[in-house]
């Protein structure tokens, strides 16, 4: 299945007529021109410290729980999204304090691949 | 199903070492999906259990990090315009399908052929579809790199085709193709995604190549929307497996907390690297993955009484060098994003890139 010969150009995904209607809107917490979130990230951390530490503190409780099986499914699940949103909100603001964001707004990029 | 029910004295003792373990582990994992949509469940599996974990609470456990990982990784992703949701979905939903069908044939084979069986099952289906689909993603990377970016995308005539066939009932626009394709296309490959994913845990390298070469998707999108099907994948099996109490969640959670750390590192490198480093990563793990697999064939196949015995020694060492080039894989990965994000912070050397 070789590829063919036919050219397309991309256009921006979220833009029916092919133009980005807000190429310039910010699209994260925070971009690298501001002042990063510092308090926030470290209240965040604070708080994914705290969740982790309860876990590991009541494990005994927690695996005996989550394991009955049945309607006790719903446990692990609800947990993993609940962590991975403070988590996830902690990680993204985190690398944004080390300096390492995104570049650019690919959503106005020519993909050549 | 009450059989099947793990207690909390079957899972194993935590300490330092392994807390770390894990979430080193799942950092690289985490990195390598939030750059090419999948990957590090083929390792991460393996190494929960080099650490006495029981098979089924490796898979479950890992299957209960991923879904969570995929949702925090779409939604980076998505913030860039990379996310075609619509497409994600609807792949998604027949995927789940497609895991059905594909327990029920490893659970066929299973009863059949026994455990050596099983492996060996999983094993040829690794080195074929790795073979075929990697070697295709290195050879179009190569070309796409040799072209440089100022020459536009090409879609294959296999995607052409899809654009041209019209089936009155059945089509759907997506943003990602910017065309109307039938249903009738998604629905196979979505299914082909579920039952490599019930096979070798990595629907992804099915799943990514096949929105970039037969639907026409962009690579970067296709990677972002995968996350999208690795979500709705992974939350339904997650349950699953839940439901039968095998999910360690202490696992999944330290696998996670590293996880994080990494798929927002890969989203970010997106951005900060050429599109073309999306093709070249994913053929590079999944035809180094390849190896570690064709590695164990004859040990199953010894098993299996068909290659005659190669004795203890040898299957033993055949296993560890399988496990250290899968590693080295999801490493290598890691090692190609890091390295590419690191050129590519400078910004003369974006000049190149798109």
């Amino acid at each position: 299945m070789p590829p063919g010969d036919q050219e397309i150009r991309d256009r921006p995904l979220g833009s029916r007529a092919g133009g980005d209607p807000h190429p310039q809107a910010p699209a994260g917490p925070s971009r690298g021109g501001g002042r990063k979130p510092y308090g926030l990230t470290i209240t965040l951390g604070a708080a994914v410290a705290g969740l982790y530490a309860g876990l590991f503190l009541w494990q005994d409780v927690v695996t005996d729980y989550f394991t009955r099986g049945g309607a006790y499914a719903v446990l692990p699940i609800v947990t993993a999204l609940a962590f991975s949103v403070l988590h996830g909100a902690f990680t993204e603001r985190f690398w944004i304090v080390l300096g390492v964001d995104r570049r650019g707004d690919r959503r106005n990029q020519r993909e050549p691949d | 199903m009450t059989a099947a029910l793990a207690s909390a004295s079957d899972f194993i003792e935590l300490d330092a070492f392994r807390c770390a373990y894990l979430i080193l582990a799942g950092f690289v994992g985490g990195l390598v999906s939030g750059f090419i949509g999948s990957g590090g469940a083929f390792v991460l599996t393996p190494a929960m259990m080099g650490l006495g974990v029981p098979g089924l609470v490796a898979v479950a456990s890992n299957m209960c990090h991923k879904f969570p990982k995929a949702l925090v990784g779409a939604i980076r992703r998505a913030r860039y315009g990379q996310v075609d949701l619509k497409l994600g979905i609807v792949l998604g939903a027949s995927a789940q399908a497609g895991v059905i069908v594909g327990a029920r044939v490893q659970e066929a084979v299973l009863a059949a052929f026994g455990q050596a069986g099983s492996n060996l099952y999983v094993s040829a289906a690794f080195v074929v579809v790795l073979g075929v689909v990697g070697s295709f993603v290195l050879l179009d990377a190569r070309r796409s790199a040799r072209d440089g970016p100022a020459r536009p995308r090409r879609l294959t005539r296999l995607a052409r085709w899809v654009h041209s066939v019209h089936i009155p009932g059945t089509m759907m626009r997506f943003r990602s193709i910017h065309s109307r394709v039938s249903v009738l296309f998604t629905i196979p490959l979505g299914f082909a995604t579920g039952m490599l994913a019930a096979t070798i845990a990595v629907g992804g390298f099915v799943g990514v190549p096949s929105m970039m070469y037969v639907l026409g998707v962009p690579g970067l999108v296709a990677s972002a929307t995968e996350l999208v099907v690795a979500f709705i994948m992974g939350m339904v099996g997650a349950f699953n497996y839940a439901l039968s109490g095998l999910v360690d969640v202490r696992l999944a959670l330290l696998i996670l907390a590293g996880s994080l750390f990494g798929i927002h590192l890969g989203a970010i490198a997106t951005t900060r690297v050429r599109p073309v480093m999306i093709k070249v990563v994913m053929g590079v793990v999944m035809i180094i993955v390849l190896f570690s697999r064709a590695l164990m064939v004859p040990v199953y196949l010894s098993e299996l009484g068909t290659l005659g015995d190669i004795g203890q020694r040898a299957s033993q060492a055949l296993r560890v060098a399988s496990f250290l080039v899968n590693a080295a894989g999801l490493l290598a990965g890691a090692g190609l994003i890091l390295r590419a994000m690191w050129q590519g912070r400078r910004p003369a050397a974006l000049q190149g890139a798109p």
